[in-house]
Protein backbone atom coordinates (compact mmCIF):
# COMPACT_ATOMS: atom_id res chain seq x y z
CA UNK A 1 0.00 0.00 0.00
CA UNK A 2 1.46 3.64 -0.99
CA UNK A 3 1.73 6.10 1.14
CA UNK A 4 -0.64 8.23 0.64
CA UNK A 5 -2.71 5.44 0.79
CA UNK A 6 -1.40 4.46 4.67
CA UNK A 7 -1.69 8.59 5.32
CA UNK A 8 -5.63 8.00 4.28
CA UNK A 9 -5.62 5.12 6.81
CA UNK A 10 -3.81 6.85 9.82
CA UNK A 11 -5.89 9.81 9.27
CA UNK A 12 -9.20 7.80 9.51
CA UNK A 13 -7.97 6.23 12.43
CA UNK A 14 -7.96 9.61 13.90
CA UNK A 15 -11.62 10.04 13.44
CA UNK A 16 -11.58 11.76 10.17
CA UNK A 17 -14.82 10.63 8.25
CA UNK A 18 -13.58 12.33 5.34
CA UNK A 19 -10.32 10.13 5.00
CA UNK A 20 -12.53 7.15 5.60
CA UNK A 21 -15.14 8.35 2.87
CA UNK A 22 -12.14 8.61 0.09
CA UNK A 23 -11.00 4.72 1.50
CA UNK A 24 -14.70 3.32 0.71
CA UNK A 25 -14.18 5.13 -2.87
CA UNK A 26 -10.76 3.78 -3.51
CA UNK A 27 -11.85 0.16 -2.32
CA UNK A 28 -15.47 -0.17 -2.94
CA UNK A 29 -15.49 -1.47 -6.50
CA UNK A 30 -13.37 -4.29 -5.60
CA UNK A 31 -15.35 -5.02 -1.95
CA UNK A 32 -18.38 -5.81 -4.62
CA UNK A 33 -17.13 -7.75 -6.98
CA UNK A 34 -15.55 -10.51 -3.93
CA UNK A 35 -18.97 -9.70 -2.20
CA UNK A 36 -20.55 -10.26 -6.00
CA UNK A 37 -18.61 -13.91 -5.92
CA UNK A 38 -19.82 -14.73 -2.40
CA UNK A 39 -23.33 -14.24 -1.95
CA UNK A 40 -24.41 -12.97 -5.50
CA UNK A 41 -25.56 -9.82 -7.12
CA UNK A 42 -28.28 -8.84 -5.04
CA UNK A 43 -26.42 -9.23 -1.87
CA UNK A 44 -23.30 -7.91 -2.54
CA UNK A 45 -23.67 -4.06 -2.17
CA UNK A 46 -25.63 -4.27 0.86
CA UNK A 47 -22.82 -6.45 2.28
CA UNK A 48 -20.48 -4.23 1.06
CA UNK A 49 -21.50 -1.06 3.11
CA UNK A 50 -22.70 -3.10 6.19
CA UNK A 51 -18.57 -4.11 6.17
CA UNK A 52 -17.36 -0.81 5.34
CA UNK A 53 -18.91 0.13 8.77
CA UNK A 54 -18.25 -2.39 10.46
CA UNK A 55 -14.38 -1.40 9.61
CA UNK A 56 -14.72 2.28 10.63
CA UNK A 57 -16.04 1.11 14.26
CA UNK A 58 -12.85 -1.33 14.59
CA UNK A 59 -10.46 0.66 12.83
CA UNK A 60 -8.55 1.35 16.24
CA UNK A 61 -7.84 -3.22 16.21
CA UNK A 62 -5.50 -2.39 12.63
CA UNK A 63 -1.95 -2.53 14.00
CA UNK A 64 -0.53 -2.03 10.55
CA UNK A 65 -2.11 0.54 8.38
CA UNK A 66 -0.33 -0.54 5.38
CA UNK A 67 -2.32 -3.91 5.52
CA UNK A 68 -5.64 -2.02 5.38
CA UNK A 69 -7.05 -3.60 2.14
CA UNK A 70 -6.16 -7.30 3.18
CA UNK A 71 -7.73 -6.92 6.36
CA UNK A 72 -10.76 -5.12 4.99
CA UNK A 73 -11.19 -8.09 2.93
CA UNK A 74 -11.79 -9.99 5.24
CA UNK A 75 -14.57 -8.56 7.39
CA UNK A 76 -16.21 -8.13 3.69
CA UNK A 77 -15.55 -12.00 3.18
CA UNK A 78 -16.95 -12.77 6.90
CA UNK A 79 -19.84 -10.75 6.66
CA UNK A 80 -20.73 -12.18 3.16
CA UNK A 81 -20.43 -16.25 5.18
CA UNK A 82 -22.88 -14.50 7.94
CA UNK A 83 -25.67 -13.61 4.98
CA UNK A 84 -24.62 -16.74 3.16
CA UNK A 85 -25.63 -18.92 6.61
CA UNK A 86 -28.52 -16.97 7.23
CA UNK A 87 -29.61 -17.42 3.92
CA UNK A 88 -29.27 -20.73 3.62
CA UNK A 89 -28.34 -20.10 0.29
CA UNK A 90 -27.86 -23.16 -2.28
CA UNK A 91 -29.17 -22.94 -5.90
CA UNK A 92 -30.90 -26.35 -6.33
CA UNK A 93 -29.07 -28.44 -8.93
CA UNK A 94 -32.04 -29.08 -11.09
CA UNK A 95 -31.87 -25.33 -11.86
CA UNK A 96 -28.61 -25.35 -13.56
CA UNK A 97 -28.95 -25.42 -17.22
CA UNK A 98 -27.11 -27.45 -19.51
CA UNK A 99 -24.33 -24.63 -21.20
CA UNK A 100 -25.15 -24.44 -25.32
CA UNK A 101 -23.37 -26.79 -26.94
CA UNK A 102 -23.00 -24.32 -30.17
CA UNK A 103 -19.97 -22.82 -28.59
CA UNK A 104 -22.10 -19.67 -27.31
CA UNK A 105 -20.34 -18.42 -23.81
CA UNK A 106 -21.57 -19.43 -20.76
CA UNK A 107 -24.21 -16.96 -19.33
CA UNK A 108 -24.38 -14.51 -16.40
CA UNK A 109 -26.56 -16.69 -15.08
CA UNK A 110 -25.13 -19.96 -15.37
CA UNK A 111 -21.81 -18.34 -14.26
CA UNK A 112 -23.86 -17.42 -10.82
CA UNK A 113 -25.52 -20.95 -10.42
CA UNK A 114 -22.62 -22.82 -11.06
CA UNK A 115 -20.80 -20.88 -8.51
CA UNK A 116 -23.76 -21.29 -6.01
CA UNK A 117 -22.43 -24.82 -6.03
CA UNK A 118 -19.18 -24.33 -4.43
CA UNK A 119 -18.72 -23.52 -0.88
CA UNK A 120 -18.37 -19.94 0.09
CA UNK A 121 -14.79 -20.05 0.75
CA UNK A 122 -14.29 -21.88 -2.87
CA UNK A 123 -15.90 -19.06 -4.44
CA UNK A 124 -13.87 -16.63 -2.78
CA UNK A 125 -10.72 -18.29 -3.31
CA UNK A 126 -11.80 -18.60 -7.43
CA UNK A 127 -12.88 -15.04 -7.54
CA UNK A 128 -9.72 -13.96 -5.86
CA UNK A 129 -7.57 -15.90 -8.55
CA UNK A 130 -9.43 -15.68 -11.44
CA UNK A 131 -11.17 -12.18 -11.65
CA UNK A 132 -8.78 -10.58 -9.28
CA UNK A 133 -5.34 -12.75 -10.51
CA UNK A 134 -3.95 -12.45 -6.51
CA UNK A 135 -1.15 -14.67 -5.82
CA UNK A 136 -1.88 -17.54 -3.00
CA UNK A 137 -0.02 -15.60 -0.45
CA UNK A 138 -2.36 -11.96 -1.62
CA UNK A 139 -5.43 -14.41 -1.17
CA UNK A 140 -4.40 -16.03 2.06
CA UNK A 141 -4.31 -12.70 3.48
CA UNK A 142 -7.62 -11.39 2.16
CA UNK A 143 -9.37 -14.18 3.56
CA UNK A 144 -7.72 -15.10 6.96
CA UNK A 145 -6.55 -18.69 5.54
CA UNK A 146 -3.37 -20.13 4.65
CA UNK A 147 -1.47 -20.67 1.43
CA UNK A 148 -2.08 -24.35 1.46
CA UNK A 149 -5.76 -23.82 1.90
CA UNK A 150 -6.28 -21.80 -0.59
CA UNK A 151 -4.85 -24.05 -3.62
CA UNK A 152 -7.00 -26.78 -1.53
CA UNK A 153 -9.94 -24.71 -2.16
CA UNK A 154 -9.59 -23.76 -5.68
CA UNK A 155 -8.39 -26.99 -6.63
CA UNK A 156 -11.88 -28.69 -5.11
CA UNK A 157 -13.39 -25.25 -6.59
CA UNK A 158 -12.09 -25.78 -10.33
CA UNK A 159 -12.95 -29.66 -10.02
CA UNK A 160 -16.72 -29.06 -9.29
CA UNK A 161 -17.19 -26.89 -11.55
CA UNK A 162 -15.71 -29.38 -14.25
CA UNK A 163 -17.76 -32.20 -13.09
CA UNK A 164 -21.13 -29.73 -12.94
CA UNK A 165 -20.09 -28.87 -16.70
CA UNK A 166 -19.27 -31.89 -18.14
CA UNK A 167 -22.66 -33.73 -16.74
CA UNK A 168 -20.91 -35.81 -13.83
CA UNK A 169 -22.13 -36.46 -10.66
CA UNK A 170 -22.67 -33.55 -8.24
CA UNK B 1 -15.55 -37.65 -21.17
CA UNK B 2 -12.02 -36.50 -21.98
CA UNK B 3 -9.98 -34.19 -19.87
CA UNK B 4 -9.36 -31.75 -22.62
CA UNK B 5 -13.18 -31.45 -22.95
CA UNK B 6 -13.24 -30.88 -18.79
CA UNK B 7 -10.59 -28.47 -19.31
CA UNK B 8 -12.38 -26.60 -21.94
CA UNK B 9 -15.28 -25.99 -20.18
CA UNK B 10 -13.17 -24.67 -16.94
CA UNK B 11 -11.54 -22.66 -19.28
CA UNK B 12 -14.71 -21.05 -20.86
CA UNK B 13 -15.75 -21.20 -17.12
CA UNK B 14 -13.66 -19.29 -16.21
CA UNK B 15 -13.73 -16.92 -18.52
CA UNK B 16 -17.00 -15.96 -18.28
CA UNK B 17 -16.06 -15.77 -14.18
CA UNK B 18 -13.81 -13.12 -15.12
CA UNK B 19 -16.17 -11.23 -17.51
CA UNK B 20 -19.23 -11.47 -14.86
CA UNK B 21 -16.94 -11.51 -11.84
CA UNK B 22 -14.99 -8.21 -13.19
CA UNK B 23 -17.73 -6.05 -13.59
CA UNK B 24 -18.37 -2.61 -12.05
CA UNK B 25 -20.90 -2.25 -9.02
CA UNK B 26 -24.23 -0.95 -9.60
CA UNK B 27 -23.67 1.95 -7.12
CA UNK B 28 -20.96 4.17 -7.74
CA UNK B 29 -18.03 4.92 -5.71
CA UNK B 30 -19.06 8.49 -4.62
CA UNK B 31 -22.18 7.64 -3.65
CA UNK B 32 -21.32 4.42 -2.38
CA UNK B 33 -19.15 6.71 0.28
CA UNK B 34 -22.06 9.43 1.24
CA UNK B 35 -23.97 6.31 1.91
CA UNK B 36 -21.38 4.37 4.39
CA UNK B 37 -20.74 8.21 5.85
CA UNK B 38 -24.15 8.69 6.92
CA UNK B 39 -24.52 5.76 8.24
CA UNK B 40 -20.66 5.91 10.72
CA UNK B 41 -21.35 6.59 14.31
CA UNK B 42 -19.01 9.18 16.05
CA UNK B 43 -16.01 6.82 16.97
CA UNK B 44 -14.48 7.21 20.13
CA UNK B 45 -11.03 5.97 20.28
CA UNK B 46 -10.56 3.63 23.46
CA UNK B 47 -8.50 4.00 25.68
CA UNK B 48 -5.62 1.94 25.66
CA UNK B 49 -4.51 0.06 28.76
CA UNK B 50 -1.46 2.11 29.85
CA UNK B 51 -3.48 5.03 30.00
CA UNK B 52 -6.48 3.39 31.97
CA UNK B 53 -3.50 2.26 34.39
CA UNK B 54 -2.29 5.50 34.35
CA UNK B 55 -5.50 7.17 35.64
CA UNK B 56 -5.98 4.43 38.02
CA UNK B 57 -3.10 5.14 39.77
CA UNK B 58 -3.11 9.01 39.60
CA UNK B 59 -6.76 8.76 41.94
CA UNK B 60 -5.16 5.33 44.06
CA UNK B 61 -2.17 8.43 45.00
CA UNK B 62 -5.27 10.86 45.66
CA UNK B 63 -7.05 8.97 47.72
CA UNK B 64 -3.71 7.74 49.41
CA UNK B 65 -2.96 11.27 49.65
CA UNK B 66 -6.17 12.36 51.48
CA UNK B 67 -6.35 9.42 54.03
CA UNK B 68 -3.21 9.93 55.03
CA UNK B 69 -3.98 13.67 55.61
CA UNK B 70 -6.95 12.98 57.49
CA UNK B 71 -5.43 10.73 59.64
CA UNK B 72 -1.90 12.77 60.22
CA UNK B 73 -2.58 14.36 64.29
CA UNK B 74 -3.39 17.84 63.30
CA UNK B 75 -2.58 20.44 66.44
CA UNK B 76 -4.98 21.86 67.24
CA UNK B 77 -4.14 23.36 70.54
CA UNK B 78 -1.21 24.68 68.66
CA UNK B 79 -2.93 26.56 66.60
CA UNK B 80 -5.95 27.36 68.96
CA UNK B 81 -3.09 28.34 71.74
CA UNK B 82 -1.19 30.61 69.05
CA UNK B 83 -4.56 32.20 67.93
CA UNK B 84 -5.42 32.75 71.96
CA UNK B 85 -2.46 34.92 72.60
CA UNK B 86 -3.22 38.23 72.68
CA UNK B 87 -1.91 41.52 71.41
CA UNK B 88 1.11 41.78 73.04
CA UNK B 89 2.42 44.97 74.37
CA UNK B 90 5.76 46.13 72.49
CA UNK B 91 8.24 45.53 75.08
CA UNK B 92 6.31 41.84 75.52
CA UNK B 93 7.96 38.94 73.70
CA UNK B 94 7.19 35.43 73.58
CA UNK B 95 8.68 32.56 72.72
CA UNK B 96 7.63 28.85 72.41
CA UNK B 97 9.08 26.28 74.40
CA UNK B 98 7.34 23.81 72.80
CA UNK B 99 3.69 23.71 70.69
CA UNK B 100 2.01 24.74 74.20
CA UNK B 101 4.63 26.08 76.31
CA UNK B 102 5.15 29.94 75.46
CA UNK B 103 7.63 31.61 77.64
CA UNK B 104 7.24 35.59 77.63
CA UNK B 105 9.65 37.91 78.53
CA UNK B 106 8.89 41.52 78.87
CA UNK B 107 11.71 43.91 78.51
CA UNK B 108 12.04 46.71 80.84
CA UNK B 109 13.65 49.88 80.86
CA UNK B 110 17.04 50.01 82.02
CA UNK B 111 17.02 50.86 86.21
CA UNK B 112 13.38 49.05 86.76
CA UNK B 113 13.99 46.88 89.75
CA UNK B 114 14.31 43.47 89.21
CA UNK B 115 11.29 40.88 90.12
CA UNK B 116 8.36 42.93 88.45
CA UNK B 117 6.25 41.05 87.55
CA UNK B 118 6.32 39.38 83.97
Amino acid sequence: MDDPAVALVISAQGGSKEAFGTLVELHWARLVRLARSVVGELDAEDVAQESLVVAWRKLHELNVPARFPSWLSRIVFRRCLRRARQAGRLVPLETVREPAHDGDPIDRLVVWQLLGRLAPRQRAVLHLTVVEGMTDGEIAGALGITAGSVRAHRKRARNRIATLLTGGAA
Amino acid sequence: MSSNHGGDVSTRFEDALRGWGGGPPRIDAGTAARRVLARLPERTRPLSWWRMAAAAGAVALLFIGAWYGARSPSPPHVAASRLTVPPLPDNVMVFWLDSETPVYFVLSPLGSEKGDAS
